[in-house]
């Protein structure tokens, strides 16, 4: 199988591109397309990663091919890397500025794959707001076909620092979190599991872990955490943030860390990855990733039809049954209520574009 | 060599049974990919990759070479026509690739040619259905020369084998 990453020479895509070289998941019989635009500087950048990947890796390396036209990408999984990232210290004019513009990197690759693509492409969304690249890209490819990749790393991040709470390590720790990618997400606490623990061990274990608190303050608890770092600087910020409960410090590191500048391409490329990995391997998984629902899914009595986070099967050819079988009643009510602050969101600039 | 085993059947079996008819498949389609390639190590593996990480079987792979020109590789294979332009779109993204143009392969436009061995004594002439340009006696030794469209010329190869021909080979030809 082919894949092709949008923005390929950004700070993530480019982190997409060399791990995925790296670890070898692509043979030697296989194409990795890097994608960049011609009327920027990834226009020579491109062909200078290409010539580096070679460089380095050539004993297992992929095909590696440039394209610098959205009506060029060609491959059986697209990963959308493209567009601007959201300044360090962005204010909400700046969030929305982001949306306006990414929107339209959005738009263009979804007419590009809509015209020139063979239909069955999947394609993860990884560049910001990835609730608004889902609702554009799955309104004109189909909605089982393209999955965002946010939930994924949250919940990765989730189960690490339960581990972390709980003294083991993270692949012994299972459960998800759902929402919108960032300060929306919702941590699914009643789907954590632990290798080795009964289920009232593990109870006990998370009560702990948790403490006295239900999703119903988490924002507020968000907020107050945001408004503290802002006081701190770099060092006592992450001081700060191993002071805050699990679900929090989910929330709470990787905005310290993007607004520390060094931003979050590795782990972000490297949640990419999984997913990738997953759709090459041809398994079917149970994964967290912001899917395009139609009503298979109801929240506080409602049918859900819009981008939401959740735990989904997926495989080769998309993303197929959503897992998210009877939530916690705050975790329900937390759903809800980011449900309806995505879609309005997102409904500025999510319709199709006029020819 | 033989005609490609992806050609038509030629042979009516006479004692079928009557079978419900059978609609087209759209991924039966026959198609002939004209490939400009580096003739260079892993071109080859690289074009079959694309194929065979598709389930599409090859047909048939020739390749060619004309003086002052990039490798050309012939490739016939069958498979519906979205199939065909997936394929057709990630050939031409590999990098030791020139440029590739497909046809169905029962389009006038691509002609073949073959010569066909017969044993001395027999004489054989090409079917009067197929439009065909032709020469040799076969029954004085001579072989048969044949050229025109592609399913034509396969034809004319598949009624020499079955009147027993011991040997021949088909080219096809680069596009004008």
């Amino acid at each position: 199988m082919d894949v092709a990453v949008l923005g390929a020479t950004g700070d993530v895509g480019r982190q997409v591109c060399t791990q995925l070289v790296e670890r070898a998941l692509l043979p030697a019989t296989s194409r990795l397309q890097l994608v960049g635009r011609a009327d920027g500087p990834s226009a020579r950048a491109t062909h200078g990663l290409r010539a580096d990947l070679i460089d380095a890796y050539d004993e297992h390396a992929p095909i590696i091919d440039v394209a610098l036209d959205p009506a060029d990408v060609v491959a059986d999984i697209v990963v959308v890397a493209a567009g601007r990232t959201s300044p360090p210290n962005g204010t909400g004019s700046d969030r929305a500025g982001l949306a306006a513009e990414n929107a339209a990197v959005f738009h263009a690759y979804a007419d590009a794959l809509a015209a020139h693509g063979s239909g069955s492409e999947v394609v993860i969304v990884v560049t910001n707001p990835v609730e608004l690249g889902v609702a554009i890209l799955a309104g004109r490819l189909g909605r089982r076909r393209v999955i965002g990749m946010g939930a994924w790393l949250d919940t990765m991040r989730f189960r690490r620092e339960v581990a972390v709470s709980l003294g083991v390590r993270r692949h012994r720790v299972g459960g998800f979190v759902g929402g919108e990618h960032g300060l929306g997400a919702v941590p699914l606490w009643s789907s954590v599991r632990v290798g080795g623990l009964e289920q009232h061990e593990r109870e006990r274990a998370v009560a702990r872990a948790r403490g006295p608190r239900s999703l119903d303050e988490f924002p507020a608890e968000v907020a107050a955490a945001q408004a503290r770092l802002r006081e701190l600087d770099t060092a006592d910020g992450y001081r700060f943030v191993e002071t805050l409960a699990p679900d929090l410090r989910v929330v709470m590191r990787p905005y310290l860390t993007h607004h520390s500048g060094a931003k979050t391409a590795a782990g972000t490329a490297s949640a990419t990855i999984d997913l990738v990995e997953t759709i090459l391997d041809g398994r079917d998984i149970v994964v967290a990733g912001q899917v395009a629902l139609d009503g298979e899914v109801s929240l506080a009595g409602q049918p859900v039809h819009g981008v939401l986070g959740v735990p989904v099967q997926l495989g080769p050819e998309g993303w197929t049954r959503v897992l998210l079988d009877r939530p916690a009643p705050d975790e329900e009510r937390a759903l809800a209520a980011v449900s309806s602050s995505v879609a309005a969101a997102v409904a500025p600039w999510a319709a199709p574009r006029e020819a | 060599m033989t005609v490609p085993d992806d050609a038509p059947d030629c042979f009516a079996d006479d004692e079928a049974v009557d079978e419900p008819e059978q609609l087209e498949d759209d991924d039966d389609t026959r198609w002939v990919a004209f490939v400009r390639a580096h003739d260079t190590t892993g071109s080859l593996a690289a074009l079959a990759g694309v194929f065979a990480s598709r389930g599409v079987s090859i047909g048939s792979l020739a390749t060619g070479h004309e003086v002052g020109s990039p490798g050309l590789v012939v490739v016939t294979f069958r498979t519906g026509e979205r199939r065909q332009r997936l394929i057709t779109r990630t050939v031409e993204r590999l990098p030791m690739v020139g440029g590739i143009v497909v046809r169905r392969a029962d389009d006038l436009g691509v002609r073949a040619a073959a010569v066909v061995h017969l044993p001395q004594g027999l004489a054989f002439e090409p079917p009067e259905h197929a439009v065909v340009r032709w020469s040799g006696e076969t029954a004085l030794g001579e072989p048969l020369l044949v050229e025109g469209t592609l399913v034509d010329v396969e034809s004319v190869v598949g009624a020499a084998q079955a009147a027993g021909a011991t040997a021949d080979a088909l080219v096809i030809q680069p596009p004008a």
